[in-house]
């Protein structure tokens, strides 16, 4: 693969990242460099399905042999473009797809505590409400994990309003 | 001095340098005895209903570089902090 053609995994691990709540709120407090590796890490791990895919997909279906001949045509160029492309495709879909998963999740294992929150209105505001919960429970681990005293007991003291 | 609600969790961005709560109680320290002293009572029930306002129009917002120290406040619990007294020799 060539060089210039990693910037794709890796926008698409940094986006992973940012958007994807068990990380997110951690990320937050990394600095630059450390973000950059840890972007760097989750793109190659983008790599994999997105070489399972690309190697797999045209071999079992004509579709997919279809796709990667116009691909090969409209690309004309490197070798592993597409891996490179579909991780970015991947990296940027994932994290929504992961905290969609994980909100439903809480919410058909604990309906009580999660109930719906019927205040917000309209589409965006039904989807911040329904992946609430997943962001409530990713800062929770975040600050027990990665956050100061200060800010545990903080959190600790806002957990406790939230359920009074 | 302030006991108050926290309305949501800090965030660990480290730009966020603010923390805002619904104040309960103000005071502060007597600069003899160190004592807290309540000084104010927030009637915020109340307030919201005459005004008809939001709760988050009364939040108070403190800069975290200006908190010296924290802690969970538990009504009454003052009452079981008593002065020290020297144990009598027997």
């Amino acid at each position: 693969m060539p060089t210039n053609l990693l910037l794709l995994p890796l926008l698409g691990g940094f986006w992973f990242v940012h958007f994807c709540y068990f990380f997110k709120f951690r990320a937050q407090r990394l600095d630059g460099y450390r973000l950059l590796l840890e972007s760097a890490f989750f793109g190659l791990l983008l790599i994999i399905p997105a070489r399972l895919i690309t190697y797999f997909w045209p071999r079992f279906s004509g579709l997919g042999r279809g796709t990667e001949a116009e691909w090969v045509r409209f690309w004309q160029g490197p070798p592993l473009s597409g891996t490179a492309t579909l991780s970015l495709l991947i990296g940027l879909i994932a994290p929504f797809l992961v905290n969609w998963l994980y909100a439903a999740y809480l919410r058909s294992s604990s309906p009580q505590e999660w109930g719906l929150d019927d205040e917000e209105s309209g589409l965006w505001g039904a989807a911040v409400s329904f992946l609430w919960p997943a962001k409530e429970k990713a800062l929770d681990f975040a600050i027990r994990n990665s956050g100061n005293q200060f800010f545990q007991l903080l959190h600790r003291a806002a957990v406790q309003k939230s359920r009074s | 001095m302030y006991v108050g609600h926290l309305t949501e969790s800090p965030n660990l961005k480290p730009e966020n340098q603010f923390v805002s709560l619904l104040p309960a109680l103000s005071g502060h320290r007597d600069d003899k005895t160190l004592g807290v002293k309540f000084d104010l009572i927030y009637d915020l029930e109340a307030l919201i209903a005459k005004l008809n306002i939001e709760a988050e129009e009364l939040l108070l917002t403190i800069p975290l570089s200006e908190i010296k120290s924290a802690s969970l406040y538990h009504l009454g619990s003052e009452e079981f902090f008593l002065p020290y007294t020297s144990p009598q020799p027997p």
